[in-house]
Parts: structure tokens; sequence; C-alpha cells
């Protein structure tokens, strides 16, 4: 442990004492024993009502719902609870109680500045060789900058057990760096199979399931052992219709996907409102515990300038419901892409989260083989390979899954109505 | 007048009779394409001038006629 005099924070003399939750009584024979200490009341007894004066007493009060305990020890006992946190499980840690005041009252900016200093300080000493999140970083040649710039590289999960649609243009299923994958397709346009002869759908598959073998270098797909289901929604010119894609999504719910991903969208305007029967599906897919992801659109660049408009377009259908997870689009340099849409609209029409969109490299229909493009398109199954990975390490489905992407995003010195919740990452 | 093509989307209460509105539906002119009843939508295609007359049917949440989707050519930096 860092030994750090951090004089700014005030502690009380207490300790905190985090038990293990299914053996509280185990750690409190672990206080009592090991440390020698007396007194412990158990909010269980109080019927979870601990007064003032039980915590300020001497001894241990524990919570035993929380499974922590404060409690008053001299230096010798807290060395040796330190001790038991290090080498048996009774106990799990034991951290000094902190003095907490109420934000905006009592705390001079002397005081702050004190604290931030003092955490600063503490974060060079023990992570030295930590990057700071910027452009500079993603130097990996050996795999996309999309797939630093989410933590892919880092994850340890795949996708394995969780099946994935992408609802496209198909999927070319002759393309070297698909086999030996589980692949489930069908077409949904009529008079053509779902071998993708225009390349935007094998792109996104590729992005957000495409394989880690060594021999595919740069690696630039998300979930690598996800169960691919390739839904032709879109011709190989790239046209679709509601119908089309409504089947899809329905196909998907049949097979029993966790995550279905549209790299699609129509345009709308400002006042424009959502789909009321994109968002009914969305609820009923929630429900189901599948998760559509869609991508905002890409109306937002200026034909004039190269500029993003401002203010931005707003986010297209079907995107624009509450119930599907929009997603907007970064360049390298995690800044907006210049063509990706924002919140502009006051019913629905949010951005939700922002994911790498600009110039990524996936696989394309053969012979062309691969392709470097940009889009909202891109950046969509880069949070639906993710959401993938999030599925497996906690089998969360739905709005819990939609949760967990949220929650874990790298929040970013950007405006919400631009990028949400900020740049999506990996579990 | 010409036929436009449509979705609907059944509401809650009535999506475990989806077929029995769809069957309410034809009756009110429209030329049923596709039933999906996990999403609880179906699509079909009407004259445009009996089109109003369908969100009156019981179970009916929403009419919407039919949108297209268009990807940018291939050959597009911006996709």
């Amino acid at each position: 442990m860092t030994d750090i005099s951090m004089t700014s924070i005030e502690t009380t003399g207490r300790y905190l004492v985090l038990l293990p939750e299914q053996e509280v009584d185990a750690g409190i024979r672990a206080l009592t024993d090991a440390a020698g200490v007396r007194d412990v009341a158990r909010a269980a007894d109080f019927s979870g009502s601990v007064s003032a004066e039980q915590l300020d007493s001497e001894g241990a009060t524990v919570f035993d719902t929380l499974g922590v305990a404060v409690v008053s020890l001299d230096p010798d006992q807290a060395q040796s609870i330190r001790a038991t946190a290090a080498s048996d499980r009774a106990v799990l840690a034991i951290e000094p109680e902190r003095v907490v005041y109420a934000i905006g009252e009592g705390l001079s900016a002397e005081y702050l500045k004190g604290y931030r200093d003092a955490i600063n300080h503490l974060v060079d000493r023990a992570l030295p060789s930590e990057q700071p999140l910027s452009a500079s970083a993603f130097t990996d040649d050996t795999t996309t900058w999309g797939l630093q710039a989410t933590g892919v590289v880092n994850s340890t999960f795949s996708g394995l057990g969780i099946k994935v649609a992408v609802l496209d243009t198909g999927l070319d299923l002759t393309h070297p760096d698909f086999e030996g994958r589980k692949i489930t397709s069908e077409s949904f346009i009529r008079n053509q199979t779902v071998q993708d002869r225009n390349g935007h759908g094998t792109h996104c598959i590729g992005t957000a399931c495409g394989s880690n073998t060594a021999s595919i270098s740069p690696r630039y797909g998300v979930a690598y052992n996800a169960e691919i289901f390739a839904g032709k929604v879109l011709s190989n010119r790239g046209s679709g219709s509601d119908a089309g894609i409504l089947a899809g999504i329905e196909w998907a719910l049949t097979n029993g996907c966790q995550i279905i991903s549209m790299s699609l969208g129509a345009p709308t305007r400002p006042g424009d409102t959502f789909s009321e029967i994109y968002e009914q599906v969305g609820q009923r897919a929630l429900r189901q515990g599948a998760l559509i992801i869609a991508a905002a659109g890409n109306e937002s660049r200026d034909p004039n300038t190269g500029q993003r408009l401002s203010p931005p377009n707003p986010v297209g259908y079907p995107a624009n419901c509450p119930s599907l997870m929009a997603v907007a689009a970064l360049d390298s340099q995690l800044q907006v892409a210049v063509f990706s849409n924002g919140s502009i609209n006051p019913k629905g029409g949010q951005i939700d989260i922002a994911a790498p969109g600009v110039r990524v490299y996936s696989s394309w229909f053969m012979p062309t083989r691969y392709r470097t493009i940009s889009g909202t398109s891109m950046a969509t199954p880069h949070v639906a390979g993710i959401a993938a990975l999030y599925a497996e390490a906690t089998e969360a489905t739905g709005l819990d899954l939609w949760g967990l992407l949220m929650r874990d995003a790298q929040r970013l010195a950007l405006p919400s109505v631009d990028v949400g919740v900020g740049l999506v990452q990996a579990p | 007048m010409s036929k436009v093509k449509v979705s609907i989307a059944v509401d809650d209460a009535h999506l475990g009779q989806i077929t029995e509105v769809a069957k309410n539906l034809e009756s009110a002119g429209l030329e049923v394409e596709q039933t999906l009843s996990i999403v609880g939508v179906i699509n079909g295609s009407i004259e445009a001038d009996q089109m109003n007359a369908l969100a009156q049917i019981a179970g009916v949440k929403a009419v919407e006629p039919e949108r297209e989707f268009q990807l940018p050519p291939p050959d597009s930096e911006i996709q």
C-alpha cells in the first residue's frame, strides 16, 4: 500500500471494516478474536436503526445488511486486522473512517485544492505508467484504434455464448476471416440472398464480431466468439423498408438474440417526433431481453465548409426512439465526428452513447476483403460488440445491459447532446 | 387511389390476439403481408383513402406509412 501522508483528508480515528456479505458472523469473530475488539453492537439488534450515541461509543457497530463494521481501534489492533485482511477471507478490507461535509458548505477552496493534490499525488505514485485517454495512446498497429480507445484490446471477454444480430446488407459468407464462425443468416429482401454484394453489412459484422485469429492483423472485431446472426434487411444497393427491418427484428428475437445492431436510418428534421411503432418494438425487445442499438445518422456535415453544422441535424429514424440506443461517432482524437447527428428534438431524438466511427478498418466483401470507412454505421457495431462482452461477463440483458454500457462509458469533456454519456468502454 | 404500404403496431393488451386484430384489419381493407407476433406489428398495404379507418380498429396502437431507407453508395467515405 502506498504510504502517502494525506493531511488534507480528515479522519475520525475509527476504521471501516468490510466483511464478506454471506459471512458477517465470521468477520465479527475475526474482529473480536484477532483484534480483541469488545462491545460489538449489531444494527440487526436495533431493528436496523442505529443511534448516534451507539455509533459514538467504544467498540464496534456492525451494519449487517451492508456487511460493514465501524470500529474503534488502536494502531496495534488496526495492524492486526490489516494482516487478517491480507491473509484470510474473514475480513475483506479496512480503511480509516473519513470526515465528510455537505458539498458547497464548509468547504474552502483551500480544502478542495488540498484534497485534489493529495489524490493526484496518490494516483501518480500508484499508476506511473497510466496514459491519459487521448489520441496519442492509440499507436498499437496490431489492432484498430477503435479497439484500443474502447479498451476492447484489454478485455478478457469475447462474447462467448452471446447471439448478436446485425441487420444490414447481409454478410459475405465466403470471406476467409469468418471461417469457422457460427453464423445464422436470413434474407428479408425479395429475390436476394443474404450474400453481401454491397459491403456495408460485412463491414459492420466485422466490427461487431470479427475474429481474433493471429492471421488477421490488425484485429478489427470486438466480440470474436459471439454467434453471428446476419439478417439482410437492406438490398445490395443499400435500400430497405420498415417491413423488412421489422421482420428482421422479429427474426432476431425469435432466435433469442441479446443484441440487435442496426446501422441504418432515415433523416429527420427539427421538430420531428419518433416512430411510435419502433418505440413499441424497442420496448418489447427490451422486455424480451434484447437490446437494439442504432446509428444516430450522418447528416450533420456542412457540404460547403466541411465542418460540423451548428446546430447539428437531429438524430434520425429509428435511433431517435427512446428505447433504441442511439450511437454517435467519434474520431481518433476523441472529438465528435463532423457528420455525427446530435440531440435536437425535444421528444426522443437523444444521443445515448458514442463510439469510434471515423476511419474504421474492417472486412468488406471479397475480393476487396478490407476497407476503411467512416460513419455512425461504424460506431454502432462497436457498441453492439461491446454489449456482447458485457452480456457474457454479467449475463445481463435488455435494460440491465443498457445500464452497464452507460455506467462504464468514459465521460468526455464534450456536450452530452453530441456524445450522450461518453465513449463506450469494454468490460 | 393507389395503395400505400403501412405498418400497424398492436397495443400490449392485444398482443395475445394479434391474429384476430389482423383479421379485423383485413375487413377494414388491409391486405396483410406479414404478422410479426413477437414485436406485435402487422405489415400490409391499403388504399390511401382507407388508411385512416385502421386506427379505429380495437387493439391498434399506431399506424404508420412505410419508410424507405437508403445507404450512401458503397464507395462513399461516410456510411
